[in-house]
């Protein structure tokens, strides 16, 4: 039966402030316009029931249908994709609440907002989301519970405790779900031309960019170490290599993958395991120089270790490393040519500077030495450089003498190329923080960092860090030391003399590297491990679904007999059971009895409503009424006779 | 606040050939006072009911209303068809205690004090307008009331049997009232208003005799014997387990929920549940309904619950007792 009664005031308020809540974390990423348009369904709808107001028409719901859609296309330039097709969905849905007309219309505008919050997921899978994505189901929960009440309104409480309880109830099954449904390989949602900016490191380096990455304060890798950690002036995280002068700054030689590692260990190697957050990028970070190479994942000849696909969700790898090595001692002269080339109209007094030390300190050795004790001098190592202009580092190395890693990479690089000798620029990150909670190493985006390496004859190629020169307490203490506060961490510092606020941290930190590591690294290998504990080594989508499906009857069994047990515990005696049948007889016919009505009262009603159904009601209602609160001598003689009369009542 | 009462519930009458034929005759004459009760007070026969309820439930009764609507005839015309003993007492503003209570006076000739009793010695005491007493007169006269006795010069005396007040009050909002607090008005067994009468009810009323004249001619419809056995048999009627959990219900959603100021006491459960018992006999049946505590709680608890006002919400102000029905399921 169609039911528009159901779309009451409440009922519109709840469903439209639970699309608002499953919908919140979208707006960050939506067009400024299609966030607007979704309040203004949202209110629209609202005054809609608030006003008892009609619905819009189909010509108009159409032609705004059709502005989105065209919206969309201008946008995004694609009406198929990750970004397009959830803000489609979402404007979409908002629009839908306009044309609810009836419960079925609500229905599957609840049914709809669940997919939606499963969409939150496809940009986080943090904590905080997950238990905020818990929230958003238990408000539609709740919601779906008001347009399922027939004759009463749920107060607050009426919604959210049943809904809480029904939560509650699907544990198990989550669980089961969890560990069971089988797992594909890489996310589902991976579709290599959506790749959203994040933030990291790039492929090409100018001055400013990484300075701009040290204003965050965001993971970019947690790292568990075998052993001990080592220095931190040993934590250099290789990345990007830079290796193409070119303009104002500096970017990627498109390099080949190396088929075998050529490198002589100077020190024991370091063993550890990576875990990092999502980039969209597909370099992979390790210390440098890596001695081995994860899965499906590959070394350039430069040095860069590659994953074979970007990294877009959560992926953990181990790996060793040699922090002390010689690489490339015999490199060729024409694989070294490429690393000498600049561009020689732009920086022109930085070029003739390199040239004229060159001259000036023939050992290339030497005038390394002597351009740091220059940095060291005449420089200041700051997060907010001045803007730079055309020739940047002819302003920077003759004007300004302020600067970043960047900068002191960047213009050291190009120096010793003037200068004739090979240099290339290396991206990464450089140090990071112990967490004491967890013991592991966590690298923030603020630890970013680029250093250059020059190759010298039977050395191979030499890290030379010329931020170290400027700055040497950026190397040896970190980022905070050097620039004072960056990250959270920092920041409470101040304020945290007891150190409660630390340790808070901390320990957020640890619970959110486990969290990544046991739920949302829980992924096809880890679901094959757990098989393999139970005996069963190769794992087939078969077996798995069976598996499942035993699961779910397990789970689904075992909370149906709580259920049961509780069930059997509150039950009603025989005479109210009796009495509900017989109330829910007439309530089948549209007669139902108010929970505050007595029984006499309701037997009124009977005789005005349905005088058909009197004489029998009577009867069962006297009964019932001398089984309740007449006197007798024989309580269970009283109320046989009514149970008999009401199981025996039929209405007309 | 006016309580409206519940329309008048007549139930099927199906348990009235269990009486005994001495019972038979104290139910006629009750409801002979009822009947003839509505003769003078017209158009408020559940009103009346509710009062003789109260009055069989041994209560003291609280009528409040604008002036004019027969507060005092009702009162008067009560006492008179139940044959009690009354006095009416004014309440002023400059009412004492001693006023209601008595004096001593020397005597010359035996040359002690004497006793003069005053007008609370009686089995029905009317008093009018008692929000306009200062606090003093009023508490001699509640303190009587939960007592069933005076005390004075050290002396402490009993009060005639039955012995019950019947006070009338203006609403106290009006000029030159002191309203009862809490303590006190809990006293009441029962709060009723009477309201304006409707058209045909005032029509004949403007039309018909003068009531004065008529409470005057009022003679007795019972004996003091017939209503204390009936006060007796409302102890009697059947409340069974289920009802108990009813009232026991009522009373604790008061006391949980968000809606009133203070929850309702003992003595108001044992009111509400007296109150039930009177009306469940007025319906001539032996046993009590949730219609009957429904019907007698408005009367019952509704001085006795003040509802939070909800800041903002512009709806009507709902009658506490009709919210407190209306959130109570029937268990």
């Amino acid at each position: 039966m169609i039911n528009s009664s159901a779309l009451t005031l409440a009922n519109v308020t709840w469903l439209v402030a639970a699309m608002g809540f499953v919908i919140a974390p979208h707006v960050q990423r939506l067009p400024w316009w299609a966030s607007a348009v979704c309040l203004a369904a949202g209110a629209w709808r609202w005054w809609i029931a608030r006003n008892g107001l009609r619905t819009p028409g189909w010509l108009i719901m159409g032609g705004i249908a059709f502005a989105i859609t065209a919206g969309a296309f201008v946008e995004y330039r694609k009406l198929f994709g990750r970004e397009v097709g959830v803000m489609l969905l979402i404007v979409m849905l908002c629009l839908k609440l306009l044309e609810m007309r009836m419960k079925r219309d609500a229905m599957v505008v609840i049914f709809l907002g669940f997919f939606l919050a499963l969409t939150n997921f496809l940009y986080s899978q943090t904590i905080l989301m997950g238990a905020y994505m818990l929230v958003c189901v238990w408000l539609l929960i709740a919601t779906l519970i008001g347009f399922n009440r027939i004759n009463s309104e749920p107060t607050i409480r009426d919604r959210l405790a049943p809904a809480g309880w029904l939560l509650l109830q699907s544990i198990p099954m989550m669980i089961v779900f969890f560990f069971l449904f089988p797992r594909i390989s890489g996310p589902l949602w991976s579709i290599p031309q959506d790749g959203q900016a994040r933030t990291g490191l790039s492929d090409s380096m100018s001055p400013g960019d990484i300075s701009k990455l040290s204003q965050s304060d965001a993971v970019a890798f947690r790292v568990e170490f075998e052993g001990a950690v080592p220095n931190s002036t040993d934590l250099y995280w290789r990345g990007p290599v830079l290796g193409m002068q070119s303009g104002r700054g500096w970017r990627m030689y498109d390099s080949l993958p190396v088929s075998q590692f050529k490198y002589t260990a100077l020190s024991p190697e370091v063993k550890y395991r990576v875990t990092m957050q999502p980039h969209n990028k597909t370099w992979l970070f390790a210390l440098d120089i890596p001695s081995s190479l994860p899965p499906n994942s590959f070394l350039l000849t430069d040095y860069q270790m590659r994953a074979s696909e970007p990294v877009n969700s959560l992926k953990a790898y181990s790996i060793g490393s040699h922090v002390n090595y010689r690489i490339d001692a015999d490199g060729s002269p024409t694989e070294l040519q490429k690393y000498l080339n600049f561009n020689s109209r732009i920086n022109p007094r930085t070029i003739a500077f390199g040239k004229e030390m060159r001259e000036k300190y023939p050992d290339p050795k030497v005038l390394i030495e002597e351009l740091m004790k220059m940095y060291n001098r005449e420089f200041t190592y700051t997060l907010e450089p001045p803007p730079l202009g055309d020739n940047p580092m002819d302003e920077f190395l003759f004007g300004t003498k302020l600067g970043f890693c960047e900068h002191y990479a960047g213009s050291f690089a190009l120096i010793m190329r003037a200068a004739g000798v090979p240099a290339r620029v290396v991206t990464g990150y450089q140090g990071g923080e112990v967490n004491p909670v967890s013991r592991m190493l966590v690298v923030r985006q603020a630890e970013a960092h680029a250093w250059t390496e020059v190759w010298l004859p039977d050395l191979g190629w030499l890290r030379v860090d010329p931020t170290f020169a400027v700055s040497p307490l950026r190397i040896n203490r970190g980022m905070s030391a050097a620039l004072g506060p960056v990250g959270v961490f920092d920041n409470m510092v101040e304020a945290d003399k007891l150190g409660i606020l630390r340790s808070l941290a901390y320990t957020w930190d640890a619970v959110n590297s486990e969290w990544n590591r046991w739920v949302v690294g829980f992924n096809q290998d880890r679901q094959r491990g757990m098989f393999e504990g139970f005996g069963i080594p190769d794992v087939d989508w078969r077996t798995m679904a069976m598996w499942l499906i035993g699961g779910v009857f397990v789970a689904g069994g075992g909370v149906g007999l709580v259920l049961l047990a509780l069930a059997y515990r509150n039950r009603k005696s025989p005479v109210d059971a009796a009495f509900e049948r017989f109330c829910a007889q007439l309530a089948r016919q549209g007669l139902i009895r108010a929970k505050t009505e007595g029984p006499v009262d309701f037997l009124k009603r009977i005789e005005r409503e349905r005088p058909q159904d009197y004489a029998e009601a009577k009867k069962v209602i006297d009964a019932y009424v001398a089984a309740r609160y007449a006197p007798t001598a024989s309580e269970a003689s009283s109320q046989r006779r009514f149970i008999q009369l009401a199981r025996r009542f039929r209405s007309a | 606040m006016a309580v409206m009462l519940a329309e008048n519930k007549n139930y099927p009458q199906t348990d009235a050939p269990n009486l005994t034929l001495g019972e038979r005759d104290a139910h006629a004459a009750i409801r002979d006072v009822i009947s003839r009760a509505g003769e003078i007070i017209l158009g408020k026969d559940a009103q009346i009911r509710m009062a003789i309820a109260c009055i069989l439930a041994r209560g003291h009764l609280l009528i409040e209303d604008v002036p004019g609507v027969g507060k005092t005839t009702l009162s008067h015309v009560i006492a008179s068809l139940l044959g009690l003993k009354y006095q009416r007492i004014q309440f002023t503003s400059d009412l004492l205690p001693a006023d209601i209570v008595g004096v001593s006076i020397f005597d010359r000739d035996s040359s002690t004090f004497r006793f003069h009793s005053g007008p609370i010695f009686s089995q029905v005491i009317l008093a009018d307008e008692i929000n306009r007493a200062s606090p003093k007169a009023q508490s001699a006269l509640l303190e009587a009331m939960e007592e069933h006795q005076v005390t004075a010069d050290g002396k402490t005396m009993s009060l005639p049997e039955p012995f019950f007040v019947i006070a009338t009050q203006n609403p106290s909002h009006q000029i030159g009232t002191f309203p009862l607090p809490e303590s006190q008005l809990d006293r009441f067994l029962m709060r009723i208003s009477l309201g304006y009468p409707d058209q045909s009810a005032e029509r004949a009323l403007l039309k018909g005799e003068d009531r004065r004249e008529m409470v005057a001619r009022v003679k007795p419809a019972m004996s003091v014997a017939q209503l204390v056995a009936l006060q007796k048999e409302v102890t009697e009627i059947h409340v069974s387990d289920a009802l108990v959990d009813y009232v026991q219900a009522l009373v604790t959603h008061t006391r949980d929920s968000s809606h009133f100021e203070m929850g309702l006491s003992p003595r108001a459960g044992l009111a509400l549940l007296r109150a039930a018992q009177a009306w469940a006999m007025l319906s001539g049946r032996k046993l009590v309904l949730p219609e009957d505590v429904q019907t007698v709680a408005p009367a019952v608890v509704g001085h006795r619950l003040r509802a939070i006002s909800n800041k903002g919400s512009t709806s009507k102000s709902i009658d506490p007792a009709q919210d407190l029905i209306q959130s109570v399921p029937i268990p």
